[in-house]
């Protein structure tokens, strides 16, 4: 039954993707017959909508090890490394969908104020007496589950005793970071714990020694709060998770779809909000970006049931590795890397890797997080991610631009939330993420021509933006070149418009003789020249259909086929 | 020119060259028909046969309650060692039984109850009863000038049930004390080595039934980060042990001592590591200590240039040190040294005529375990290669 399984999934990958390969050769056939047209009159998506009923997707857990280990030892998923993200729109975006929503970039641009609020709808647990109904004693970060006297449902955890703030301080602020980024988050909330406040539920459950549950005792909260940091007051600063809402289905993976959801299509190692997620991980030093730190619930949209995928789980981030600080190799490494390994076991020790170097602030509250030696595209999480391994410069690029679009004031206002005691603590926080937000884009806004909103008028001025420019982190080339082409939106063939133009500025006017009638199609590419960055030459690729008196953009290629890495 | 295809989502083209040529006529469409097809097919998310058994060697290495393998710990110089064990955890409560056989026809057979954390952590009460059957364990006499080619082989039958009662006042120190029973006769030895007996001087009262009484008071601080696993920390312990013979012929006390320091340099890429241990022993008035029970240097823990038991007498000293160094996160490599010597009486435990290795060492590791340790020692007797699990120190 087993191999039967595996072999259908594996039939069905190798049908997905096979039939991708063979997609230039059967567009054609179908361009031919005219079947297909290459942009319809609803691109580009600004929303996916899932149209099936997924009420019947069951919970299924991921075993840590054998997922990891996987990743670890093997690279599961498209052989493909450099194929195009699919989860994206005509214009090279994410559509907004149960996975993501574009918030940081947008139509409607947040505010610092939004940045800090995140997804919060409460300010944390209703005071008063907190129910235990659950307690975990296992695992990386011990808890419970508490029902507060509003009848909410929260996760509690607390940071370890030698780290104050800590874990639930990099919890709540890269929260907040991560929802504005476009994730669907749970509610994190710093909170006050007194023990007197803690009553034991009646149906209360917690993992007995021989592997089953049992009743939660008094005794077992007393033993969880003992390897918790304790305030002076005698309370305990902890974070509160709210509940998601929906039934819980597990976690999603990075690799592959989940075979009981029908809207789920997109192989997951080729989605672009997963692979970009490479980047955001970078930032935030969210090494541990795998599996089990994600969540599937099953949830009610427009009266269908479908499935939301979330992040979960961020005490584990910045220089925190939740019940203690990261280990100075994080970030830097993969757990198992056999060339260093090998080169440091040869080397007696003398072969000093240079995370050794990094300096560290002293602040417990903090751990081991810095912008120094900080280099964003060697950054790694701790196991590999078929995602990550799959980011494409498009992909890197589209993240770096939304991570750029953080300012300071919603970075600060974001650690803020983190309620750090220690200005300074909190102080280097937020210098470090700005610090290292210019690295991610000083890298990734210029490793490929960064060429951003295109748009044409009426008038045939053509306009756009240099997004590495714009973000500071690069001078203007010295100059641009438009190359212009008729666009015949049924065959997908382009007839070339007179001779590239140049440009010393960003834009330009499109030639004479561009077609007027209503719903035609031009595509103009786009070079940025400068001897400082060659990628740059490769253009990136802009298609308008003419609608009534102007143009709207409806394709947007930065990796052309021809021009990729 | 086809490549422009390419922009729209490539899934949804993708997969509708496996459906009808149904014409849509929007991308939203086109996607739901994608989603309309996959609900047509959908399987249930099972796990992998993978996943199943990684799964259950899980269960079978970390259940609180299963039967598992068991692999050596039935006596130093058993060979290769395994037998099966079922533990069982109900509260508070540690039950392990097991039993193993060697491809030296060492037999050993184990039961422990244990009771941890108790009284909020500071409590621990650990019981246990043990039978072991050892066929060839060596004997080179007793001495630090005994010679590897003096080799004979002893058996021995040891039976134990005892208590400890451990109290941890705070997390970094520990006092407590037990009591045991030993019942212990050695006999003839197997294996290719001759008999002790056929000693021209063999040890006194050889063949004679020793049924000890022993009582142990223990204290130690200890701040290293685990007892498996460490980069940081010390330990400083030290044991009383009075070991009485119902007969009143192999009484004596026995203490032990031990000092570990470990300093981790450039933040825990070296680590230092150090160790010194001290056994020593005294007869009670007109008794004497048998062979088998003096404290002995060599083996993977207590000097690695030499077998286990290869020098025996009434007092040990071992120095150790480490050089470590950390080429991931799961590996650890040190260079070593061990120095010692046995002694016959106390004030001989000095720096002359020590035995000295030199080595190198591999070691896998968790964040407190080492399930794997390899250390290759050069030392007067050449090599020794000590492939085992656990801390040198």
């Amino acid at each position: 039954m087993r191999h039967t399984h595996t072999t259908a999934r594996n039939v069905s990958r190798r049908h997905l993707l096979g039939a991708a390969a063979a997609l230039t050769i059967a567009i054609a056939t179908a361009t031919v017959s005219g079947q297909r047209p290459v942009f319809y009159g609803d691109d580009p998506l600004a929303r996916v909508v899932d149209s099936q009923d997924a009420s019947k997707v069951q919970p299924k857990s991921v075993n840590l090890v054998y997922d990891e280990s996987r990743n670890l030892f093997g690279n599961p998923g498209d052989p493909d490394m450099n194929r195009r993200a699919m989860s994206i729109n005509t214009i090279d975006e994410v559509p907004d969908s149960n996975w993501f929503t574009n918030r940081i970039i947008s139509t409607k641009p947040m505010t610092v104020e939004e940045v800090a609020k995140g997804p919060d709808t409460a300010t944390g647990p209703a005071p008063g007496k907190w129910t235990v109904v659950s307690g975990k004693s296992d695992g990386v970060t011990p808890g419970f589950t508490i029902l507060d006297s509003k009848g909410d449902r929260w996760f509690i955890k607390f940071d370890p005793p030698k780290w104050r703030e800590m874990a639930t301080g990099a919890e709540v602020a890269v929260t907040k970071l991560f929802h504005a980024l476009g994730y669907n988050v749970p509610e994190n909330h710093i909170a006050s714990l007194r023990r007197e406040n803690l009553a034991i539920g009646e149906r209360a459950r917690i993992a007995a020694a021989d592997g089953g549950e049992r009743q939660l005792s008094d005794a077992d909260v007393d033993r969880l709060l003992r390897i918790a940091a304790q305030e002076a007051d005698g309370s305990y600063r902890v974070i509160a998770s709210k509940a998601l809402a929906g039934r819980p289905v597990g976690p999603f993976l990075y690799v592959d779809t989940r075979p009981d959801d029908p809207n789920d299509v997109v192989p997951h190692e080729h989605r672009r909000e997963l692979r970009g997620l490479r980047v955001f991980a970078a930032w935030t030093n969210h090494v541990d970006a795998k599996a089990i730190n994600s969540l599937d619930t099953l949830v009610t949209e427009n009266g269908r049931t479908v499935v939301r995928h979330h992040l979960i789980d961020f005490g584990s981030t910045m220089g925190s590795a939740s019940i203690k600080p990261r280990e100075y190799d994080e970030g830097h490494h993969y757990i198992a890397d056999p060339r260093r390994t090998a080169l440091g076991i040869a080397s007696l020790g003398f072969y000093i890797p240079s995370f050794h170097f990094v300096d560290y602030p002293d602040h417990d509250s903090v751990g081991h997080f810095s912008a120094d030696r900080f280099d964003p595209p060697k950054w790694k999480p701790r196991v590999p991610n078929p995602a990550f391994r799959r980011a494409r410069p498009d992909d890197t690029f589209w993240a770096a631009r939304r991570v750029m679009a953080f300012t300071d004031e919603m970075i600060r206002a974001a650690v803020k939330t983190g309620r750090y005691s220690d200005a300074a603590a909190e102080k280097h926080i937020a210098d470090t993420l700005i610090a290292r937000r210019h690295a991610i884009g000083r890298h990734w806004l210029t490793h490929v021509n960064p060429v951003i909103d295109p748009a044409l008028d009426a008038s045939g001025a053509l306009t756009f933006r240099n997004a590495a420019v714009a973000a500071g982190v690069a001078k203007p080339p010295a100059s641009y070149e438009v190359a212009w082409f008729v666009f015949d939106n049924a065959t997908g063939a382009s007839t070339p418009i007179g001779q590239p133009i140049g440009s010393l500025r960003e834009g330009g006017t499109a030639p004479s003789g561009l077609p007027t009638a209503d719903g035609s199609f031009v595509r103009a590419d786009i070079k940025a020249l400068d001897a400082a960055h060659p990628s740059w030459a490769a253009p990136v690729r802009a298609f308008f259909r003419r609608t009534g008196p102007g143009w709207k953009l409806v394709g947007f290629e930065r990796l052309a086929e021809t021009a990729r890495r | 020119m086809v490549s422009h295809r390419t922009i729209s989502m490539g899934f949804v083209a993708a997969m509708l060259l496996a459906m009808p040529a149904a014409a849509q006529d929007s991308r939203a469409a086109e996607l739901a028909a994608l989603q309309a097809d996959k609900a047509t097919k959908l399987r249930p998310n099972t796990e992998s046969g993978a996943e199943n058994t990684l799964e259950w060697l899980q269960a079978h290495v970390t259940d609180p309650s299963t039967f598992y393998l068991r692999f050596g710990g039935i006596y130093p110089s058993a060979g290769f060692a395994t037998g099966v064990g079922y533990r069982h955890a109900a509260g508070q409560a540690r039950l392990n039984v097991s039993g193993a056989y060697s491809d030296r026809a060492y037999k050993g057979a184990e039961a422990s109850l244990s009771f941890l954390e108790l009284a909020g952590d500071k409590l621990e009460i650990e019981t246990r009863v043990r039978w072991t059957d050892a066929t060839q364990v060596p004997f080179y006499g007793v001495g630090n000038e005994s010679t590897k080619d003096a080799r004979v082989n002893y058996g021995l039958e040891l039976f134990e049930a005892g208590a400890l009662v451990t109290l941890k006042p705070v997390p970094w120190y520990r006092i407590g004390g037990g009591m045991a029973l030993r019942n212990i006769q050695d006999r003839a030895g197997a294996g290719s080595r001759p008999s002790i007996e056929t000693l021209p001087t063999p040890p006194p009262l050889l063949f004679s039934e020793a049924r000890y009484t022993q009582t142990q008071v223990l204290t130690a601080i200890d701040w290293r980060e685990s007892r498996g696993y460490t980069r940081r920390g010390g330990l400083y312990s030290i044991a009383w042990n009075d070991f009485k013979d119902a007969d009143d012929a192999f009484s004596f006390y026995r203490v032990d001592a031990e000092i570990q320091q470990t300093i981790p340099l450039l933040k825990e890429h070296w680590v230092l590591a150090f160790r010194g241990l001290l056994r020593t022993t005294e007869a009670k008035d007109g008794q004497i200590i048998p062979y088998y029970m003096l404290p002995t240097l060599g083996g993977a823990r207590f000097h690695r240039g030499y077998s286990d038991f290869r020098f025996q007498d009434r007092h040990v000293m071992l120095l150790s040190a480490e050089y470590r160094w950390i080429p991931s996160r799961v590996v650890d490599m040190a260079l070593f040294m061990d120095t010692g010597k046995v002694a016959p009486e106390r004030g001989d435990l000095d720096f002359d005529n020590l035995r000295t290795a030199y080595g190198i060492g591999f070691r896998l590791h968790g964040p407190n375990f080492t399930p794997f340790r390899l250390d290759v020692a050069h030392g007067d007797e050449g090599f020794r290669v000590h492939v085992t699990g656990g801390i040198a120190f």
